[in-house]
């Protein structure tokens, strides 16, 4: 039975329908394998690098890691630049859920960050919003004081305190615009800043990080994190002395204001025999920390009254005229300190001797102008080139120009660098158009030729000028300016050092020795008597120069007053420009206000920067003594000390030994000035009034003071000085003093040379 | 079941199935217990294997876990330590930056004006020395030394002399 069972079983075919549906559902199990192989062949090899891209954006995290800004220091490594980690308030609104919160936040974090109430109210009401920023840039402090108030109030949903970077200008405005200043995004924007943008920037560096679905790190088995270190960006090591900066800036600043130069003021100070920039100094300036407050008073309070549009074009334009590194960026007409090149290029031709004589009549009629020496209706008669030099004149200068000619003028005015950029490694250098300058076929016209012989009517910047000026002093090298010494790696390791450039050799080392003895001449005698400093054989060339073109189109009557010159004329090392722009006093010649910038400047600078007066036998007698101490000493032996160190004394009272003395002991007096000596106890309150020295000459300075029973100490001075007025005294007309006490008065000369 | 036919020329009964004879075997008793201590000794043996295998497994997967934790918390910890770093460098450059404004040059002149009331030195009151013969240092020789020393000090000094000749 169970045989036959078996058999009716296995004896049982598939019937046609069953092999069709087989077949049916066999073709559709290879469909379906083989469109799974075609979209995996497709994803797996024809779209492999999209999906592998895309799997690894989910997969993994990539986030920047910033560089850190390279600092800047001054030659003293001196930071004047740096950078540190700052940290930036970022709200997210729409984790706010409540109108509590909202006012909480509004009326707390106001207060705590220092940010208007409604802004931050209004922020909050952003509920679309994850992203607000509420403070950027906030310090360690104030960050570490939010953080707990974010932890007290549990709003760690609310806020986030990312880490960003602020740059830091210690010194303030202390040569902000060389400087320049870094935006938001701290990329440099100007200065040295925007132009050594790749050296001071470093590279970023990456964090890659594997994630889960959620975003969040993986667990401990799978977790991989792989970072790039980013690279710190480099520094740079200035040439710029802060110290010499501060002298320059000080210096200029008082210039500024006392002059109410109302186009900005300039300095530079160089080394000659290096082209290397030891300070540059723009005055009116602004800080880096805050580059966008306007710093001038007359622009903020021309701003107040505009509104608008109008405004915000006026606030742009002042902004960017407060940027401007003036040295750099601005042109003048050079005006007589030119003369210095056409002198040169003269004795360099041998077209001039310097036997060579001149004849100034006030003015000279070239083709059909006459063109007015500045002595004009006077002149200066008959003059060798060294007075004519000193006495800045242009019809002799007329003279030199024309025996020199367009051709040569024109090799020279080349040679000193003065047809195109000197190559400063700064931001802003003038583009050089062919507009600002002659050219040779220009010069052939010869009232262009004469007027440019004494520098109007054309324009250089001022860089051209020092580094010009530089060359003469140095024996004829053309250098090229610099004011980065060295690059320094994050480890402080020099990548690079910058070695002095010449450029070429424009004139010859005798020519340049004549040249600085006629310029030494000019400060001791001539129109840059009040650039003198004993001990320092000091030579330069004053220029007022006339601002021409905008004069005719405004018909104003501006002109450009400087001073340019260096110091020892034996042995150069340092030459230093001095620029105001468009001074609004009523004398304003570069010899009267620009010239006294320089020698304040140079002689704080000249001592610190190690170079040592050497006094001659003239200005060792004429100068100031330090008072000895006669206090405490009978009366005839205070006499005699004094006699011996030629000062004069006057007693008090009627006592045999001196109680006090006024000047008090190592204070300076004048070469016999009067030591005041107190020998009784009730005479001890006797006082005097300061005078008014202002305007006084040096003989009715000295009369004012004897009568006033005060000593005054004489700044400023050349050697000869009868014609020098007193401009300033250290204390006030009309102050109550002791008797004896030392006024220092600067004496300026007033002589109306160009 | 065995069929007897007399007769019958083949005996069909041989090629009948047969029950096995069962043969008492005698079990020998020593042999037997060695085998049950075997036995016994080589469970023990294996229990105790697959213990220490066990033990060692869970340790070694305990001390996978306990560095990956102590790795764990040893990153968490730079991450911290690096986060108060960069806390207290940008802390550093603003304390820094309030110093160097303190005591810039500026600062520095106005307080030593205005407050303490000084002055710049005047040029007068700077003494110049001029010295003919430049500065030279002169060393003292120690005469206190006795025979001995000074002749220690002679071959110290010979032979010191000699090695610079070599070198």
């Amino acid at each position: 039975m169970a045989y036959r069972e078996k058999e009716k079983v296995t004896t049982k075919a598939p019937t046609r329908q069953m092999w069709r549906r087989s077949v049916i559902v066999l073709v559709l199990m290879l469909l379906f394998c083989i469109s799974i192989l075609g979209k995996l062949s497709l994803i797996q090899i024809v779209e492999a690098d999209y999906w592998r891209e895309k799997a690894v954006g989910q997969q993994m995290s990539d986030s920047t890691i910033s560089p850190k800004r390279g600092t800047i220091y001054d030659s003293k490594m001196m930071v004047l630049a740096q950078s540190a980690t700052v940290w930036t308030v970022i709200m997210s609104p729409y984790n706010i859920k409540q109108e509590s919160t909202r006012n909480k936040i509004a009326d707390e974090l106001s207060k705590l960050l220092d940010v208007d109430r409604e802004k931050l109210y209004k922020k909050t009401l952003k509920t679309n919003s994850q992203y607000e920023v509420v403070k950027a840039k906030i310090e360690y402090p104030l960050a570490k004081t939010l953080s707990q108030w974010i932890d007290d109030n549990k709003l760690g949903t609310v806020f986030r305190i990312i880490e960003d970077y602020k740059r830091y200008y210690p010194m303030n405005n202390l040569a902000s615009a060389i400087l320049g200043f870094t935006g938001t995004d701290n990329n440099g924007l100007y200065g040295l800043e925007a132009y050594y943008e790749k050296t001071l920037a470093g590279k970023p560096g990456r964090i890659v990080t594997a994630k889960n679905g959620w975003g969040d790190d993986l667990d401990i088995k799978l977790r991989f994190e792989k970072t790039i270190g980013a690279q710190d960006g480099n520094s740079l090591m200035l040439t710029i002395d802060s110290t010499v900066q501060y002298y320059a800036e000080k210096y200029l600043e008082i210039a500024v204001k006392e002059n109410m130069t109302s186009n900005r003021g300039a300095v530079i100070i160089m080394d000659v025999n290096t082209g290397a920039i030891i300070a540059m100094a723009t005055k009116g300036d602004f800080d880096p920390n805050e580059p966008m407050v306007i710093v001038d008073p007359g622009e903020q309070e021309k701003l107040a009254l505009l509104a608008g549009d109008e405004k915000s074009a006026a606030v742009k334009k002042a902004l960017e005229k407060q940027w401007t590194n003036k040295p750099i960026s601005d042109y003048y007409d050079p005006g007589s300190v030119y003369k210095t090149f056409t002198l040169a290029a003269a004795l360099e031709e041998g077209v001039v001797t310097e036997n060579s004589h001149f004849y100034c009549k006030g003015g000279l009629q070239v083709g059909d102008r006459f063109i007015k020496c500045h002595k004009y209706p006077l002149s200066h008669g008959s003059q060798n080139l060294a007075q004519a030099i000193s006495n800045s004149c242009n019809p002799a200068f007329i003279e030199i120009g024309q025996k020199l000619g367009g051709s040569l003028f024109f090799k020279y005015f080349t040679g000193f660098g003065f047809n195109g950029r000197t190559g400063v490694d700064m931001l802003g250098e003038s583009k050089v158009t062919e507009s600002l300058y002659f050219s040779e076929k220009n010069l052939e016209n010869v009232i262009n030729l004469s007027v440019a012989s004494f520098g109007q009517n054309f324009k250089v910047t001022p860089i051209q000028i020092i580094t010009a000026m530089s060359a003469i002093a140095n024996g004829g090298k053309l250098m090229q300016p610099y004011v980065v010494q060295q690059i320094l790696d994050s480890n402080g390791n020099v990548i690079s050092n910058t070695e002095p450039i010449v450029k070429r050799q424009v004139i010859s080392k005798e020519t340049s020795k004549k040249i600085s003895t006629m310029l030494e001449n000019s400060v001791r005698n001539g129109g840059g008597k009040n650039a003198y400093i004993p001990g320092y054989r000091m030579a330069g060339k004053t220029g007022t120069s006339e601002k021409t073109d905008q004069n005719i189109k405004n018909k104003t009557n501006d002109v450009v007053a400087s001073f340019a010159g260096y110091a020892p004329a034996d042995d150069p090392k340092y030459a230093i420009l001095v620029l105001l722009d468009e001074p609004q006093v009523s004398i304003r010649y570069g010899g009267t206000i620009s010239a006294p910038v320089g020698q304040r400047i140079m002689a704080e600078a000249l001592p610190y920067l190690g170079v040592e007066p050497k006094y001659t036998d003239e200005e060792k007698a004429a100068m100031d003594r330090t008072t000895p101490n006669v206090t405490g000493k009978k009366v005839s032996v205070a006499q005699t000390m004094l006699k011996n160190s030629d000062l004069k004394y006057q007693v008090v009272g009627s006592g045999e030994t001196v109680i006090k003395q006024v000047p008090a002991k190592g204070e300076s007096i004048p070469r016999y000035g009067t030591v005041v000596l107190y020998t009784e106890e009730g005479t001890l309150s006797q006082t005097t009034t300061v005078p008014d020295f202002k305007g006084m000459t040096m003989n009715q300075a000295n009369i004012a003071a004897a009568n006033h029973k005060i000593n005054i100490q004489m700044n400023g001075l050349g050697m000869s000085s009868s014609e020098a007025k007193a401009s300033t005294q250290s204390i006030e007309a009309g102050k109550k003093v002791p008797l004896g006490t030392v006024v220092k008065v600067n004496f300026v000369y007033e002589d109306r040379i160009e | 079941m065995a069929v007897t036919r007399g007769t019958e020329a083949y005996d069909l009964s041989l090629f009948e199935e047969r029950p096995a004879k069962v043969v008492k075997l005698e079990a020998n008793k020593r042999l037997q217990k060695e085998k049950q201590r075997r036995e016994a000794i080589q469970s023990a043996m294996n229990t105790i294997a697959t213990l220490c295998i066990a033990a060692l497994a869970v340790t070694v997967m305990g001390m996978m876990i306990m560095s990956r934790v102590r790795l764990t918390e040893m990153d968490s910890k730079i991450k911290s330590m690096e986060k108060h770093l960069v806390e207290l460098q940008s802390e550093k450059v603003r304390l820094n930056d309030e110093l160097a404004s303190k005591t810039s040059t500026k600062s520095v002149e106005e307080y030593a004006y205005n407050v303490l009331g000084m002055q710049k030195i005047e040029s007068s009151q700077i003494e110049y020395i001029e010295s003919k013969n430049s500065d030279k240092a002169v060393v003292s020789e120690d005469t206190n030394k006795n025979v001995l020393e000074a002749a220690g000090s002679a071959i110290v000094k010979f032979f010191s002399q000699l090695a610079y000749l070599f070198e």
